[in-house]
C-alpha cells in the first residue's frame, strides 16, 4: 500500500483519577485515549504524538471531541443520585468467564493475565481449548488458577458449549484468547442483571494497539466498535436480526444461564472453525430476543481486543463476516421463514459495500483496499452455501447440551422465628378452569407455612361446585359455588367466608412457591405492611404475543422492585396479594361495578388515599401461567376499555395514567372484522413480519379498547364531553432537583410531569414517560436527554458558573 | 453590518465565571472567555437588550460543560525561568502600555528585556528606565536583528517574545510556559485578540481579514507530522510566541534579512517556526495565552500592513527554498503558486462578485507584496550579508 497510516499508541484515560502526562514512544505518531470515567467508556480521542503529551492536550481534545459524551455521563450521575435510583444490589451474580483459544498462546497469557486482575472476581474462569495442534496451553494453565477443559472438535461455538457445560455460575461471560478484560469489566453487570428481562449484557470492545494498516482500518472500518451509548433491545419489540449488530460482539458477551438453558446452546455448525466462519454469537442473541429477552449494550463492560495485524488477515476477517452474515440470513430464512432477515443483505450490497467502494473513489484515508472490499462482497455470496456445507459438516457429531446447573441456594425461609404467625385464608375465584384450580389446591398443600394456619377458600364464579374430595388436602378447603356475577363479587364472597387474619388472593391461575404464603404472612406479621403483593413471573410460551405479555408484566414487577419509586395503585394487581383482613373490612372490599378488570386498581386506588402501607416482596412467588390467546387479550381490552371510563368518572385524578388520553381519538373495533384481522396477525407471525403482526395487533387492541368506551357511554355528546374533559387534564408537576438539592416527591396518584432544574435553572419540564403508560426513572432519564437537550446543558452551565461566582474562582 | 462605517462599536471583555450582569453593551464584538480561556467571541448587535451571556452560553454550551466538568490540571510547582523579550522602535506610548501589562505577568521567575530598535531619540529609554526592566540598544534596524541581540542578552530556559503594541493578558506567559512541559514541544504560540476595535480600518482587519487569531483550539504542530511545516500560518505570530531558547540558539536565531525593518517586511516570525518544525520540533498553540493587539489604526497603515504580510510570506518561503533540496524545493514552489492562487487571486475573484468584503486596494496590495517578496529577500539578504540592514 501506497498510504501509510500512522502507528498508534493506546492508552486507558480515567477521568476519575488526575489526569497525568503520557510518555509516548518514538516510533507513534498518534496518541489514542480511551476515556474513562466512573466505569463507563466515554469514547475515544486521538492526539499528535509527543515525547510526552501534557495532561493538558489530553484534557483539550476530550472538551474538544467529546463534549457530549461528557455531558452524558454528567447528566446520568447527576439524575440518578438525585432521585436516588440505580442502587447497586447486595448480592454479585456468580460468574463463570470462559474463554475459547486455539493455538495463541502468546495472546492467552495475556488474557488470562488480565482476567486475574479482574475486581470482583469471577466464581471462576475456564478456558476451553478447541482442538489444539500443540499441548501448550494447557501447561501455561497450570500457571494459573483457571480450569483447563480440552475440546476435540473444532469450532468456537462447541467451544464454548463445553464451556457452558463445565460452568458453576448462575451468569456465564464470554471473552476471546485475543483480548485483554478491564479491571472493572464484571462491575456493572450486578446492576443490569437486577432486571430479570436481561438475558445477555454485551460491552465496549477497544483496540488494544493501533500498530499497523491492517489494525487502524479494522478500527476504522467498524471494528467492534458500536458506540458508547447504552442500547437495550428489547426483544418484546425489536425485529432481531436486523438490530442485532448494533449490540455487540460474542468477545464481550454475558449471558443469564437460566437464558441459554431456554435458548439452547450455540449453534455447532456457526462460529469459527467451522465452514460458515463467525456469527454465532449473532445467532445466540437473535434467538434470545426471539423469546422475548433484553439484551443490553453497556459502556462500562470494557474489554480490549488485539486485531489482527496483517492486511491478509483482515481480508479474510472481512470476507468471514460478510459469509458468517448471509449464513446467518440464510439461516433464518430456511428455518424460520424470516423473510425479513434478507434486510440484511439489502444493507450489505445497497450501503455497506457502496460506501466502501465510495471511500475509495473520494481516496479518503481510511478507504479499505480494493480487495478488501472484494473480499467482502464474495463473502455476502457464499452464505447459503456455507451454511448447508457448515450444517453437513456437523452430522455424526454429538452436540453438547445445557444441563440446568446448579440452582443458586437462596436464604431459606424461616417462619419458626415468628411466634405469633397469622392465620391466612386464601381466596381463589375461579371460573371453571378445573385443571389449573386442581394444581393450584395441590402446590398449596406443599407450602411451608403450616397447613393448620391455613384455609382456601374457592369461589366458583357462575359454576358448579367441583368435588375435591378425591384428593385428600390437609388445609380446610370451604368452596363456595355463587351465580355468575363478576370477578369483584366472587372476591368479596370469598372474604366473606374467610375467617383468617391474613387474606390472600390468588388466581387460579398461579402456582405459587413452596414459600410464598409463609412471606405472605411474616410480611403481615411484622405489622410492615396493610397490603403485600407477590412476585408472579409469567409462564408463556415463545409465541408474539407471549412474548409481549411476558414483557408486560417483568416489567410490571420490575417497576415495583425498584424501591426509588414508591408503590402507586396501578401496582395493586390481585393475582398474588395479601391484605390483612380488617383492612379490607375498613375499605368495604371490591367494588361490585367492577365486574370483569380493575376490581382491584379500584381498591388500589382507595388504598392509596387511605394511606395504607404497601409493600411488594419479591421472594413471595407465585408462577403465572397466563392465558396467551391473543383473541382473548383483545376481548379482554373492550372490558379494559369500560373499567377505565369507570375509574375516569370515580377518580379524575387517574386519568392520564389510564390508556385513555392517548386512545380516544381512534375509531372503535368493528366487531365483525376482528376475527378477519385476527387472521392476517397470525399469517404475518408465521411469515415473520413482526411490524406488520404489530400494527395490525396494535389496531385490534386500540379498536377494542375504544369500543369498550363506547360501551360505557354510548350517547355521542356525552362521549365528546369525556374526551373534551380528559384533554383538559393536565399532569401533576413535580420539582426535580438535579443538583440533589432536595429529592423529588412524587404522589402514588395521578400522572405526572418533572420539572427539572439545576440550582436556579430550569432545564426543561419533562413528562414522565409516553401518555399512559407506566414510567420508571429509566425512562424519565431517556425522556431527559432526548427533549430537553440544549437547555437543560445551558441550565447546568448557568448553574456551575453560579457556583464558580460563589465561590469566587477566576 | 458594514465594517467600513465608523459607528460606536466596543470591544466587550465577557468572562462567564465572573458573575453579575452586563449593562447594555451597544453594538459590537465580545470576547467570551472562562478565566483565562478564550472560547470565542460573539457579534452584538445594535441595542442589544443585554442578552449576551446567555447568548455565549448557549452557544458554547456543549464545549462549556465539558470544560467545567472535567476536573481542572493542577498547575506545577517548579517553573523554568522565562525571558519576556519587547521589540520596539519609537513608540514610547505603546511601550508604556505594553510594560505595564507585563508588570502584571503573573509568573514567578522572570526576567524582562526591551530591545531598542535603531531609535531616533532617547524616548523609548526613558520609559523603559523607569519601568525598571533590561535596556538593550540595537542599531541595525529590523525587527529580527533586535529579536536576536534581546536573544543574545537573554538568560531564561523559555523566551517569549511580544511587540509593543500588544498588552499580554496576566496568565500569558504561564500558559506559553506551560506548552514546553513536554520535552519535544519547541516553541509555542498563542492567541491575539484585538485590544480595542474602534476605526474602520481594525474592524477590517479584525473581522473581515479574520486578524491575528488562529482560532480557540489547542493543536500541536509539527513533529512527526510533515505537512505543518509549509503551513506556519496556521501556528501563530510574532507578538504571541515563545522558544526554548536552547532551540533559537541551535537554529541560529531569527533571519536577520526579515521581517519588519529590511525589504521584506515581515516573515520573520513564521521562518523561525518552519525552521522549527523542519527540525522535527513540535509548536504547541494555546489559546489561553492571550496578547492584546492593538491593530493598526488607518486604513494606509492597514495597507502597508498587508502588503508587508504578503512579501513577508512569500520572502519566508523564499528562504525556505533556499535551504531546501530537489523534492522539498518543488513543494515550496507549489505551495507558494497555490498560496498565490488560492489565497489571493481568488479573493480578488470574490471581490469582483461582490462576495469578499475586504477592499480592492487592500487586496491588490497584499498580492503585490506577494509578487515582489521573492526578490526582496534576495536584496535583503545581501544587505544583511554587507553588515547592517538599511532601508
Amino acid at each position: 500500500m501506497t498510504r501509510s497510516l500512522p502507528r498508534s499508541k493506546v492508552v486507558r484515560v480515567d477521568l476519575d483519577e488526575p489526569l497525568r502526562p503520557v510518555p509516548v514512544e518514538s516510533e507513534y505518531g498518534r496518541l489514542t485515549c480511551v476515556v474513562i470515567r466512573s466505569g463507563d467508556v466515554l469514547g475515544m480521542v486521538s492526539v499528535p504524538a509527543l515525547e510526552v503529551v501534557p495532561a493538558d492536550v489530553i484534557r483539550a481534545a476530550i472538551v474538544r471531541l467529546l463534549p457530549d459524551a461528557v455531558w452524558r455521563a454528567e447528566l446520568e450521575q447527576m439524575f440518578f443520585a438525585a432521585v436516588g435510583a440505580r442502587a447497586v444490589p447486595e448480592s454479585r451474580p456468580a460468574v463463570s468467564v470462559v474463554v475459547c483459544t486455539r493455538d495463541r498462546i502468546e495472546d492467552l497469557r495475556r488474557c488470562l493475565t488480565s482476567l486475574a486482575a479482574l475486581d470482583p472476581a469471577p466464581l471462576e474462569v475456564i478456558v476451553v481449548d478447541s482442538a489444539p495442534s500443540r499441548e501448550d496451553a494447557s501447561r501455561l494453565c497450570d500457571d494459573f488458577d483457571v480450569t483447563y477443559l480440552h475440546e476435540p472438535v473444532i469450532g468456537q461455538s462447541r467451544a464454548r458449549n463445553r464451556g457452558i457445560a463445565a460452568a458453576r455460575g448462575e451468569v456465564v461471560a464470554f471473552t476471546d484468547d485475543d483480548c485483554v478484560v478491564d479491571p472493572g469489566w464484571l462491575r456493572a453487570l450486578a446492576v443490569e442483571l437486577i432486571d430479570p428481562r436481561v438475558a445477555a449484557v454485551t460491552g465496549v470492545v477497544v483496540p488494544l494497539e493501533l500498530e499497523t494498516d491492517a489494525q487502524w482500518l479494522f478500527e476504522e472500518h467498524g471494528g467492534h466498535g458500536r458506540g458508547y451509548r447504552r442500547i437495550v433491545l428489547d426483544g418484546a419489540t425489536v425485529d432481531p436480526i436486523t438490530r442485532v449488530g448494533a449490540i455487540g460482539v460474542g468477545a464481550n458477551a454475558v449471558f443469564r444461564r437460566s437464558a441459554l438453558l431456554k435458548a439452547g446452546p450455540f449453534a455447532e455448525w456457526l462460529g469459527p472453525g467451522t465452514p460458515a466462519r463467525a456469527a454465532d454469537d449473532y445467532d445466540m442473541f437473535c434467538r434470545l430476543l426471539d423469546l422475548g429477552e433484553r439484551i443490553v449494550f453497556t459502556p462500562s463492560q470494557l474489554v480490549w481486543h488485539r486485531h489482527r495485524q496483517d492486511m491478509v488477515t483482515l481480508r479474510r476477517t472481512l470476507r468471514d463476516y460478510g459469509l458468517s452474515s448471509s449464513a446467518l440470513v440464510a439461516q433464518r430464512v430456511r428455518d424460520r421463514r424470516d423473510l425479513g432477515a434478507l434486510r440484511v443483505m439489502r444493507w450489505w450490497w445497497l450501503d455497506h459495500i457502496p460506501g466502501d467502494l465510495a471511500k475509495v473513489v473520494r481516496r479518503a484515508p481510511d478507504r479499505l483496499p480494493i480487495s478488501a472490499i472484494g473480499a467482502e462482497l464474495l463473502g455476502t455470496l457464499e452464505g447459503a452455501r456455507a451454511l448447508t456445507r457448515s450444517r453437513r459438516s456437523r452430522e455424526g457429531v454429538e452436540p453438547i447440551g445445557i444441563e440446568p446447573g446448579p440452582v443458586m441456594s437462596r436464604d431459606a425461609v424461616r417462619v419458626e422465628s415468628v411466634r405469633e404467625l397469622p392465620r391466612l385464608s386464601v381466596v381463589v375465584p375461579t371460573i371453571g378452569r378445573g385443571a389449573s384450580l386442581r394444581r393450584l389446591l395441590e402446590t398449596l398443600a406443599r407450602q411451608s407455612v403450616p397447613a393448620d394456619r391455613v384455609e382456601v377458600v374457592v369461589v366458583v364464579d357462575g359454576g358448579e361446585a367441583e368435588d375435591f374430595a378425591g384428593s385428600p388436602l390437609p388445609y380446610r378447603l370451604v368452596v363456595e359455588p355463587i351465580p355468575r356475577s363478576g370477578v369483584a363479587i366472587a372476591r368479596n364472597r370469598g372474604v366473606d367466608r374467610a375467617t383468617g387474619d391474613v387474606v390472600v388472593f390468588l388466581d387460579d391461575d398461579v402456582v405459587p412457591d413452596a414459600d410464598c404464603l409463609a412471606i405472605h404472612a411474616l410480611a403481615h406479621a411484622e405489622g410492615a405492611a396493610d397490603i403485600v403483593l407477590g412476585y408472579a413471573p409469567p409462564v408463556v410460551g415463545v409465541d408474539w404475543w407471549s412474548v409481549v405479555l411476558r414483557a408486560w408484566w417483568e416489567d410490571h414487577f420490575r417497576r415495583k422492585a425498584d424501591r426509588s419509586l414508591p408503590l402507586r395503585w396501578s401496582d395493586v394487581v390481585t393475582l398474588n396479594s395479601s391484605f390483612a383482613r380488617k383492612t379490607l373490612r375498613e375499605l368495604g372490599g371490591f367494588d361490585p361495578t367492577y365486574a370483569r378488570r380493575h376490581e382491584d386498581w379500584e381498591l388500589g386506588i382507595r388504598a392509596v388515599e387511605q394511606g395504607l402501607k404497601l409493600a411488594y416482596d419479591s421472594r413471595a412467588i407465585a408462577a403465572h401461567h397466563l392465558d396467551t390467546s391473543l383473541e382473548g387479550a383483545v376481548h379482554r381490552a373492550r372490558d379494559e376499555g369500560r373499567a377505565d371510563v369507570l375509574l375516569a368518572r370515580s377518580y379524575p385524578a387517574v386519568t392520564l395514567e389510564l390508556p385513555l388520553a392517548s386512545q380516544l381519538g381512534r375509531a372503535p373495533a368493528d366487531v365483525c372484522a376482528q376475527s378477519a384481522e385476527l387472521e392476517k396477525a397470525a399469517t404475518y407471525e408465521r411469515s415473520g413480519r413482526r411490524r406488520a403482526w404489530r400494527s395490525v395487533t396494535n389496531g385490534l387492541f386500540h379498536g377494542s379498547y375504544v369500543a369498550g368506551v363506547r360501551d360505557e357511554i354510548p350517547d355521542e355528546s356525552a362521549y365528546r364531553e369525556f374526551t373534551a374533559q380528559i384533554a383538559a387534564t393536565r399532569p401533576t408537576r413535580v420539582l426535580l432537583q438535579l443538583d440533589g438539592s432536595s429529592a423529588p416527591t412524587v404522589p402514588a396518584i395521578g400522572a405526572v410531569e418533572f420539572d427539572v432544574r439545576i440550582g436556579d435553572e430550569r432545564a426543561g419540564v419533562i413528562p414522565a414517560g409516553p401518555a399512559g403508560m407506566p414510567w420508571d426513572w429509566e425512562s424519565v432519564f431517556v425522556e431527559l436527554l432526548r427533549h430537553r437537550w440544549g437547555s437543560g446543558r445551558e441550565a447546568a452551565v448557568h448553574a456551575r458558573l453560579g457556583a464558580f461566582a460563589a465561590v469566587g474562582v477566576s | 453590518m458594514s465594517e467600513g462605517s465608523d459607528v460606536a462599536f466596543n470591544l466587550i471583555d465577557l468572562d462567564l465565571t465572573s458573575g453579575g450582569s452586563l449593562e447594555e453593551t451597544g453594538r459590537g464584538r465580545a470576547v467570551v472567555r472562562l478565566g483565562e480561556l478564550v472560547l470565542g467571541t460573539l457579534n452584538i448587535p445594535g441595542r442589544d437588550e443585554r442578552p449576551t451571556r446567555d447568548r455565549a452560553v448557549r452557544r458554547n454550551a456543549r464545549r462549556l460543560f465539558a470544560e467545567l466538568a472535567l476536573p481542572p490540571i493542577p498547575a506545577p510547582t517548579d517553573w523554568p525561568s522565562a525571558t519576556v523579550i519587547v521589540c520596539t522602535r519609537d513608540r514610547p506610548d505603546n511601550l508604556r502600555a505594553c510594560l505595564a501589562a507585563i508588570a502584571r505577568l503573573d509568573y514567578p521567575d522572570l526576567e524582562v528585556i526591551v530591545v531598542d530598535n535603531a531609535p531616533t531619540d532617547g524616548a523609548s529609554r526613558a520609559v523603559v528606565e523607569h519601568a525598571g526592566v533590561r535596556y538593550v540598544l540595537e542599531q541595525r534596524a529590523g525587527l529580527d536583528n533586535a529579536r536576536n541581540s534581546g536573544l543574545a542578552a537573554a538568560t531564561g530556559d523559555v523566551v517569549a517574545y511580544t511587540d509593543d503594541d500588544a498588552l499580554p493578558e496576566p496568565g500569558w506567559l504561564r500558559a506559553l510556559v506551560l506548552a514546553f512541559e513536554s520535552p519535544s514541544v519547541a516553541a509555542s504560540a498563542g492567541l491575539v485578540i484585538p485590544s480595542e476595535l474602534d476605526t474602520p480600518a481594525q474592524r477590517l482587519f479584525e473581522n473581515v481579514y479574520r486578524g491575528m487569531g488562529k482560532g480557540y483550539d489547542q493543536r500541536l504542530l509539527g513533529g512527526r507530522n510533515h505537512r505543518h511545516a509549509l503551513r506556519p500560518e496556521h501556528v501563530g505570530t510574532g507578538c504571541n510566541m515563545a522558544f526554548r531558547r536552547s532551540v533559537l540558539v541551535e537554529l541560529g536565531g531569527f533571519d536577520p534579512a526579515l521581517d519588519v525593518g529590511t525589504e521584506t517586511g515581515g516573515g520573520g516570525d513564521l521562518d523561525a517556526f518552519v525552521r522549527v518544525m523542519e527540525r522535527g520540533g513540535v509548536i504547541a498553540y494555546r489559546p489561553d495565552a492571550v496578547v492584546r493587539h492593538r491593530h493598526r489604526r488607518t486604513l494606509p497603515e492597514l495597507r502597508k500592513q498587508l502588503y508587508d504580510n504578503g512579501s513577508g510570506y512569500s520572502a519566508m518561503l523564499a528562504a525556505a527554498y533556499q535551504r531546501a533540496d530537489g523534492p522539498q524545493r518543488r513543494a515550496i514552489v507549489r505551495r507558494y503558486c497555490s498560496w498565490i492562487v488560492r489565497w489571493q487571486l481568488l479573493r480578488i475573484a470574490r471581490r469582483l462578485l461582490r462576495r469578499e468584503r475586504l477592499p480592492m486596494r487592500l487586496l491588490v496590495a497584499e498580492l503585490h507584496g506577494a509578487c515582489v517578496g521573492p526578490r526582496a529577500y534576495a536584496r535583503a539578504r545581501a544587505a544583511a550579508a554587507r553588515g547592517g540592514a538599511g532601508e
